[in-house]
């Protein structure tokens, strides 16, 4: 599965959770309030416990999301990590050399470093970005074999000048 | 009058020798190339080339057809026959070494090809204007794909001062328009990364 979307999940049965509790707690407490304080003290005493043990759990569930949400922020996973990814036709073509000044991945703009036939891509999802710098690669070559069918029309008699 | 023939000989030897090298082929096939070009003169070139397999000539002609046609690494073994046929005959005709280094170009060898070229360009004599035209030409291109702009633009250059090129003008407009297209694009992304 994506892992963005994965994260996606985890952090909404958090949030989920959290709601959950709170909905309860208020209801608890409202009942707890429409009975008045007679109730409060004898049927309802156990209803004012099981508000206390919601409350402890939405302060769980809270101090989870919290954690969960950090852990997102501060821990490098697994597509946020650099990767030294091989793309095809590889290694890196030769006659493509004078392109790779140009290469930039769409997302966030940013520079592949080819180095000895491997781009090097910082941020984003590993296996789209391979896909994705494959299909630039291929792209590249078909617009470089063009270039080359075309330069022949730029010179006398196709480059022979007889 | 025997004298006068002798050194009239003499002196016109190596434009005749040069002559004879591109005169070997059958009037067919040089009306075939100059009516239809080199690509439709093949069959007939590979004909010729069987009962005449030291035709200087024939073989540079196949081997432009051949490239015409795209198959580059055949070409190359064509033209380098051509070549070795013309060393041997010493044929005054550095054209060979523009086509071989285009070829060569076009095959992915650009050291290669450059250092062909640039023998073309300097041979002080057995080189047409209109093929060293091409030459400048050829040599400003594979710099220019070479991301060289500034030794493009010297060839190109050279081109217009020497031939008046209309290709090397239109060559240099096109670096021009590639130039301010990186540039913009450039911009474009480095306004992105500060966003």
């Amino acid at each position: 599965m994506n892992a963005i979307l994965l994260d996606v999940i985890k952090v909404g049965f958090h949030g989920a959770a959290i709601v959950m509790a709170l909905l309860t707690a208020r209801l608890l407490h409202q009942a707890l309030n429409k009975w008045g304080p007679e109730v409060k003290n004898n049927a309802g005493g156990n209803l004012a416990k099981i508000l206390k043990e919601v409350r402890v759990f939405m302060m769980l569930c809270f101090a989870l999301f919290a954690i969960g949400v950090s852990a997102e922020f501060y821990t490098p996973s697994s597509h946020q990590a650099i990767a030294n990814l091989m793309v095809t036709p590889s290694p890196w073509p030769e006659d493509l050399k004078p392109y790779e000044g140009y290469v930039t991945v769409s997302r966030d703009k940013l520079k592949v470093e080819i180095i000895d036939g491997f781009a090097q891509i910082e941020v984003g999802d590993k296996e789209n970005i391979r896909i994705g710098v494959e299909r630039l690669v291929n792209k590249l070559g078909e617009l470089n074999a063009d270039n080359k069918r075309l330069l022949p029309t730029r010179t006398p008699m196709r480059g022979f000048g007889e | 009058m025997k004298n006068l023939i002798v050194i009239l000989y003499l002196v016109f030897i190596p434009f005749v020798q040069a002559g004879d090298a591109a005169s070997d082929l059958p009037v067919d096939i040089k009306d075939t190339i100059s009516e239809k070009g080199y690509p439709a003169a093949k069959a007939a070139l590979k004909t010729y080339i069987e009962t005449n397999p030291e035709s200087y000539f024939a073989y540079s002609a196949l081997g432009k057809a051949t490239a015409i046609d795209g198959d580059y690494k055949q070409s190359i073994n064509y033209l380098e026959r051509a070549k070795t046929i013309k060393d041997a005959n010493k044929i005054e005709d550095a054209s060979i070494y523009n086509s071989i280094g285009w070829v060569r170009f076009l095959n992915g060898d650009t050291a290669g090809a450059i250092a062909d070229i640039n023998t073309a360009i300097e041979s002080k004599s057995g080189i047409e204007p209109k093929v060293k035209e091409a030459a400048y030409n050829n040599l400003g291109l594979i710099y220019m794909t070479n991301n060289e702009t500034e030794k493009a633009k010297q060839s190109f250059d050279q081109a217009i001062t020497e031939f008046n090129s209309s290709y090397a003008k239109e060559n240099l407009v096109l670096m021009d328009q590639l130039k301010v297209g990186r540039e913009q694009q450039a911009n474009h992304t480095d306004l992105k990364n500060l966003k």
